[in-house]
């Protein structure tokens, strides 16, 4: 599936991003990334949607080496980066370019209609809510089905409220499609919740701290003592990457949470 | 004010404040209020000049002025200054829109070739368009090709300037949009660059469509036999006051006109925007 080996990025400025990151991602499984700001999270899914080009190592999607956007690879951005002259269907059907346009429209409204918003074709994206949008962005990335779906905090910018909605919906997609998910979050509650893997990440290069397991069923229950013991652990180890001794700079370390 | 005092029934003084803004809304339609002060304006500058406050020789009355218009209507003769006036500013101006969007468009797209060519056009722009009319008239002659090298000019600059700008100001972020899903260098001009660029450049257009306008009178002050600019200069010269307020009206119409042409051509497009009001 995606396999990443010694990773690094050093950015032209010289900021160093990251730092020979090893990585492999199981079909289907779901991993969450956590971290302080500016350990090389965001640089990390740039480099596997093909955004950008990494300084050493490589990105495998199955055999092809990632060098630029893969078909079989989506991503969603913190913003939901809609194209504000396309209406919500047209949006979602922005990822099924070159299918033709009855399966694309039965795609688009089957999609639609399984994140709720299935009145919401006809609608600009002004008119809609940041949720909503957000939503519109998940239909877009997922209505091609790809393979692998990465997510750069995706709901760090919605109230409490609209984000616990959309967890939901983000894992009923999933156990519809099983795409295999990578997603980035400042969010512990929300890493335990989704992730069957949560990586901690240091920063200064940028490095994976520790990687912590999180094997509870699915749904999962916030107040069970296995949801709070991972909970805790992940803390933990952030901590840790707080206290490592090393001399990261203030903006660096400030405020994962 | 709403009535407050009646206090007995809760919800009573609310249900007058809901009230109140349907009252102003509905009986004022906006392009009356709009016409209210003209009108007035006009109406008063009659009644003085009726009643003998000022003597209107070299103010005609409005009823005179639309007389003017009516009698160079019927003669056919403003049909044909209108046509003449017309052609000049369609054909420069799509000559000089034209030429700006696509010199506009490969500054903005090319950093070599904005390097190459922004400072020059900056510095001619820098001219006062006017200053051109000795050379047009020595290079193409007195004639048609002068006039509409002259409105082209001035019609060039503003939509140079606005679609570069757009080109430039495009959103990364959006333009990443298109990359995810592996659009080709054609599809993202289509379905990415112009879309995003075509609200500027119609307002770039509409701003040089009305230097269009403005040139058209410079250029037919410069020697024509024809257009709302030679009656302008023909009122001038035989002490028609009312042949130069008609042809000012006249322009004031066909301007206001073509711009609304180009607005509700370009609404179709411009559906999707988020703007405080609906018109452009
Ligand atoms: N486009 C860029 N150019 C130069 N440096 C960058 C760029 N993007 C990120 N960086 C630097 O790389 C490091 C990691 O940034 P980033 O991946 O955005 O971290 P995170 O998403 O974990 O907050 C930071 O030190 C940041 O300043
Ligand atoms: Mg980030």
């Amino acid at each position: 599936m995606l396999s990443i080996h010694k990773l690094s990025k050093t950015y032209a400025n010289g900021a160093h991003a990251l730092e020979a990151i090893d990585l492999s991602l199981q079909p289907g499984a779901i991993t969450a990334i956590v971290g302080g700001s500016g350990c090389g999270k965001s640089t990390l899914l740039r480099l596997i949607a093909g955004l950008d080009q990494a300084s050493e190592g490589t990105i495998r999607m199955g055999r092809d080496l990632i060098r630029e956007p893969h078909p079989d690879i989506g991503i969603i951005f913190q913003e939901p980066r809609l194209l504000p002259w396309l209406t919500v269907a047209d949006n979602v059907g922005f990822g099924l370019r070159g299918r033709p346009a009855e399966e694309r429209e039965a795609l688009v409204a089957n999609i639609l209609a399984q994140i709720g918003l299935g009145g919401y074709a006809a609608r600009w994206p002004r008119e809609l809510s940041g949720g909503q949008q957000q939503r519109v962005a998940i239909a877009r990335a997922l209505v091609a089905n790809p393979k692998a779906l990465l997510l750069d905090e995706p709901f760090s910018a919605l109230d409490m409220v609209t984000r616990q909605g959309l967890h939901q919906q983000l894992l009923a997609l999933w156990s519809a499609r099983k795409p295999t998910i990578l997603m980035v979050t400042h969010d512990v509650d929300e890493a335990v919740l989704l992730a069957d893997r949560i990586i901690v990440m240091k920063p200064n290069p940028g490095r994976i701290a520790t990687v912590i397991d999180n094997p509870q069923a699915r749904p999962r229950d916030r107040l069970a003592s296995g949801f709070e013991r991972a909970q805790r652990e992940v803390i933990a180890a952030l901590d840790r990457t707080m206290r490592g001794g090393e001399a990261a700079p203030v903006e660096a370390v400030g405020g994962w949470w | 004010m709403t009535d407050m005092t009646d206090t007995s029934r809760p919800g009573r003084a609310f249900a007058g404040l809901a009230k109140r803004p349907a009252r102003l809304t509905v009986p004022a339609p906006r392009l009356l209020l709009g016409l209210a002060a003209p009108a007035a304006l006009l109406v008063l500058w009659e009644l003085l000049i009726r009643f003998g406050v000022v003597t209107g020789r070299l103010t005609p009355p409005p009823s005179k002025i639309f007389a003017t218009i009516g009698a160079l209507a019927s003669s056919g003769e403003l049909a044909t200054h209108v046509a003449a006036t017309l052609a000049r500013v369609g054909l420069g101006f799509a000559i000089g829109a034209a030429a700006g969007t696509l010199a506009g468009a490969v500054a903005g797209a090319t950093p070599f070739l904005r390097r190459l060519l922004d400072p020059t056009l900056q510095a001619l722009r820098a001219i006062p368009s006017i200053a051109w009319v000795p050379l047009f008239i020595l290079w193409l002659g007195i004639f048609e090709a002068s006039k509409i090298a002259l409105i082209a000019v001035g019609v060039f600059f503003p939509v140079y300037l606005g679609v570069m700008g757009a080109i430039l100001s495009i959103d990364r972020k959006t333009l990443e949009v298109g990359r995810v899903f592996r659009l080709s260098r054609v599809e993202t001009v289509r379905r990415i660059l112009l879309p995003a660029v075509l609200p500027s450049w119609i307002v770039s257009l509409r701003s040089g469509l009305g230097l269009g306008f403005m040139f058209v009178v410079a250029a037919e002050f410069m020697g024509a036999s024809e257009g709302l600019g030679y009656l302008l200069v023909d009122g001038q010269q035989l002490g028609k006051p009312d042949q130069i307020l008609a042809a000012i009206i006249v322009f004031a119409l066909l301007g206001k006109l073509c711009d609304a042409l180009l607005v509700g051509a370009a609404k179709p497009f411009l559906r999707w925007q988020d703007t405080a009001a609906a018109s452009l």
